[in-house]
C-alpha cells in the first residue's frame, strides 16, 4: 500500500488512511512550479528571441536555451526525485487517526461537492474527510459528528449549521461564513480560519473564537 | 410489461441511429480530409506563384483526399501514440500513478531543452536533459515506492526523448512546423494528463458515493428524489448551478473543433515546407506529341501541368490544363525535387525522359511514336 504523496509538511494522515492537505504548503508548491516553469519559458523565448552578437546567432540561441531550460528541467527533477521519495510502501494496515466521533452513518469522503446548494441537508454522522465543499450553501445544514477533516469549505455558507463533535481538523475554512453555527465538541486543530466569519451567535468549541477567524466587527449583526 | 416485438422497433431505431451517425462521421471524416488536401494544395500553387482557384476546384476529390490523408496521417499516429500516453496517465489513481504539473513540467522541459541542442550549433549539449533524465530515473528506481509510480514518473520523460531524437532525425533544416506541431501536441497533452486525472478520479468518487447514497436509501426504504440535493450536487460536481443540454453539447463541438483545427493547420504546414511538394510529369498526346512539365493535379476531364516559378527566376509561372480524352499516356516522375517548365516536344518520340515499355509488353505504338524495335 502506498502512503499519500507530498511532503511530510504537506501532508498529514488523517481518518481511514486518507490524506490530509495542507494547503498551505500544497499552495507554495504551485507558486514554485508556475515561477520555475515561467521563467524557463520567459528566458527560453527571450533567449530565441533577443539577437546576441555571435557569428551563428540562431544556433548559439538555441544551444543557450537548450541549456537553461535543461536547468529548469534540472530544478523540476529536484523536485518531482524529493516527492517520489515520500511515497513509501507502508503496511497494509492503513493510518487509523482516533476518532471521538460515532461511526458514520453515510460515507462521502473525498466528494467534490463545491458549489452546491445544500442549505438545511441532513449530512450529520457522514463521512466527509478531504470533501471538496468550496463554496458550498451549507446554511442551516446538520453537520454534527460530521467527519471534515482536511475538508475544502472555502468560502461555504455555514450560517447556522450544525457543526457540533464535527471533526474539522486540519479543514480549511478560510472566508467560511460561520455566523450562527455550532462548533461545541468539534475538532479544529490545524484548521484554517484566515477571513472566516463568525458572530456572537456563533457557539466556538471552548467557549472562545479562534485567533485567525475574522473578528464580529466586520460582520455586523447576525444574519437571523 | 414489454416483450420482445415491443423493444424489436427501439432496437431497430438504435441500430439505424448508429449506421447513421457511422456514415455520417465516415462523410465528415472524408470532408476534413479533403479540405486538408485542397488547402495544402491551394498554399503549395501560391507559394510557387502559380494560380490556385482553377487546378483546385478541377483536381478530384480522390487526389485531394489522397493528399490531405498523406498529410494527417503521420500526425494522427503521433496523437495515437502521446494520446496513449496521457490515456494511461488519466486512468490512474492520483496518488499512485502521480502525474502533476511539476512532472509534466519535467517532461517537456527535457523534451525541450533536447530538441534546442540537438538542432544548435553543439548537438553534445544534449547530455544536460539526458542528465536530468537519468538523474530523475535512477532516483526514482532508488526510491521505488511502486511500479506505477517510477512509470509515471519516469515513461513521459522517456518518450519525450525519444520524440525530440525522432524528430531530430526525421526532420531536416525546412521542417520547423513540423518541429513546433509535434512539440506542441506532446505538450498539450502533457500538460492537460493532470487535470483530466483528477476530474475523472473525482468523477469516480462522486460516482460511489452516489451509488451507496442510493443504496441507503433503497435500504431505508426511501426514493433518491431527482431532486435531493445531496444526489445532485454529487451528480454535477464544482458546477455550481446546472447547465443546460445545449450549453455542454455546444462546449463539447467546441473543443473538438479547435483540436480538428489545430490538427489540420499543423499538417497542412508541416506540409507546405516539404522540398518533394511537385514532381516532374511528361503527357504523351494522341497526336503524338509530348508536353512536359510539373504536374499539379488531374481530374476527371483533364489534367492539369503547370510551369511554376520555383527558382524564383520569374520565367511567367502558369498553368496548362490537357483534356483527357487528348491523352494516350501520362508518366509522372517521383523523388524530383522540383517540377518541370512546360514544353510541348513534337519528336516525343526522342525524348530521354519517355520510359518505353520492355518488347512484348505492348504490341501496339503509340500514334506518332515508333514501335519497338524501330
Amino acid at each position: 500500500m502506498v502512503r499519500p504523496i507530498g511532503t511530510k509538511e504537506g501532508w498529514a494522515p488523517a481518518a481511514k488512511g486518507r490524506a490530509v492537505v495542507d494547503r498551505a504548503a500544497r499552495e507554495k508548491a504551485k507558486r514554485i512550479v508556475k515561477l520555475t516553469v515561467s521563467i524557463a519559458v520567459v528566458a527560453g523565448l527571450g533567449i530565441w528571441l533577443i539577437p546576441l552578437p555571435f557569428d551563428d546567432p540562431p544556433a548559439i540561441r538555441k544551444l543557450v536555451a537548450a541549456v537553461l531550460v535543461g536547468i529548469c528541467a534540472a530544478y523540476l527533477a529536484r523536485i518531482v526525485v524529493a516527492n517520489i521519495g515520500e511515497m513509501v510502501v507502508e503496511s497494509e494496515e492503513p493510518v487509523i487517526r482516533e476518532q471521538s466521533q460515532p461511526e458514520p452513518v453515510l460515507r462521502l469522503a473525498g466528494v467534490d461537492m463545491r458549489e452546491a446548494a445544500l442549505p438545511g441537508a441532513d449530512l450529520g454522522r457522514t463521512e466527509l474527510t478531504g470533501a471538496l465543499l468550496e463554496g458550498a450553501d451549507l446554511n442551516a445544514a446538520t453537520l454534527h459528528a460530521s467527519r471534515l477533516a482536511g475538508a475544502d469549505l472555502r468560502e461555504a455558507d455555514l450560517r447556522q449549521a450544525d457543526l457540533r463533535l464535527a471533526d474539522l481538523s486540519g479543514a480549511n475554512l478560510g472566508g467560511a461564513d460561520l455566523r450562527g453555527a455550532d462548533l461545541r465538541g468539534a475538532q479544529l486543530d490545524g484548521a484554517h480560519l484566515a477571513r472566516a466569519l463568525y458572530d456572537a451567535g456563533t457557539k466556538w468549541p471552548d467557549e472562545a473564537p479562534p485567533p485567525k477567524a475574522e473578528p464580529p466587527i466586520d460582520v455586523g449583526k447576525p444574519d437571523r | 410489461m414489454k416483450n420482445g416485438l415491443d423493444q424489436d422497433p427501439k432496437n431497430g431505431l438504435d441500430l439505424a441511429s448508429k449506421v447513421i451517425a457511422s456514415l455520417a462521421a465516415l462523410l465528415g471524416t472524408a470532408g476534413y480530409v479533403l479540405v486538408l488536401g485542397a488547402a495544402i494544395l491551394w498554399l503549395r500553387l501560391e507559394k510557387v506563384d502559380l494560380p490556385t482557384e482553377v487546378p483546385v476546384s478541377l483536381a478530384s476529390r480522390q487526389e485531394l483526399i489522397a493528399i490531405g490523408a498523406k498529410a494527417v496521417a503521420v500526425w494522427v499516429l503521433l496523437v495515437a501514440v502521446l494520446g496513449g500516453l496521457a490515456a494511461w496517465i488519466v486512468s490512474g489513481d492520483p496518488q499512485r500513478r502521480r502525474f502533476d504539473r511539476k512532472e509534466a513540467g519535467l517532461a517537456l522541459g527535457v523534451t525541450i531543452s533536447a530538441l534546442l541542442a540537438l538542432d544548435s550549433a553543439v548537438p553534445w549539449a544534449v547530455l544536460v536533459p539526458g542528465l536530468v533524465a537519468s538523474y530523475t530515473t535512477v532516483k526514482a528506481v532508488q526510491a521505488w515506492p511502486s511500479l506505477d509510480a517510477v512509470t509515471a514518473v519516469v515513461l513521459p520523460i522517456g518518450v519525450g526523448l525519444v520524440l525530440a531524437f525522432a524528430l531530430s532525425f526525421l526532420v531536416q533544416d525546412d521542417g520547423v512546423a513540423t518541429l513546433i506541431g509535434a512539440t506542441f501536441i506532446f505538450g498539450v497533452l502533457v500538460l492537460v494528463a493532470p487535470s483530466l486525472q483528477r476530474w475523472r478520479a473525482q468523477q469516480e468518487i462522486n460516482q460511489k458515493a452516489l451509488v451507496q447514497l442510493e443504496v441507503q436509501q433503497h435500504t431505508s426504504g426511501d426514493d433518491l428524489s431527482e431532486h435531493d440535493p445531496v444526489a445532485t450536487a454529487l451528480k454535477q460536481p464544482g458546477r455550481g448551478p446546472s447547465r443546460s443540454g445545449i450549453v455542454v453539447w455546444i462546449q463539447r463541438v467546441a473543443v473538438v473543433s479547435v483540436a480538428l483545427l489545430v490538427l489540420g493547420a499543423i499538417a497542412v504546414a508541416s506540409q507546405i515546407e516539404r522540398d518533394e511538394d511537385f514532381h516532374r510529369a511528361l503527357v504523351i498526346l494522341t497526336n503524338g506529341d509530348c508536353i512536359k512539365g510539373t504536374y499539379i493535379a488531374r481530374g476527371s476531364e483533364q489534367i492539369v501541368l503547370a510551369q511554376p516559378n520555383l527558382r524564383g527566376d520569374n520565367k511567367a509561372p502558369r498553368i496548362t490544363t490537357i483534356p483527357t480524352k487528348e491523352v494516350l499516356e501520362a508518366q509522372v516522375y517521383g523523388k524530383s525535387i522540383e517540377g518541370a517548365d512546360l514544353a510541348r516536344d513534337a519528336e516525343c518520340a526522342n525524348s530521354p525522359d519517355l520510359v518505353r515499355p520492355k518488347p512484348g509488353e505492348s504490341g501496339e505504338a503509340a500514334p506518332g511514336m515508333p514501335a519497338h524495335g524501330d
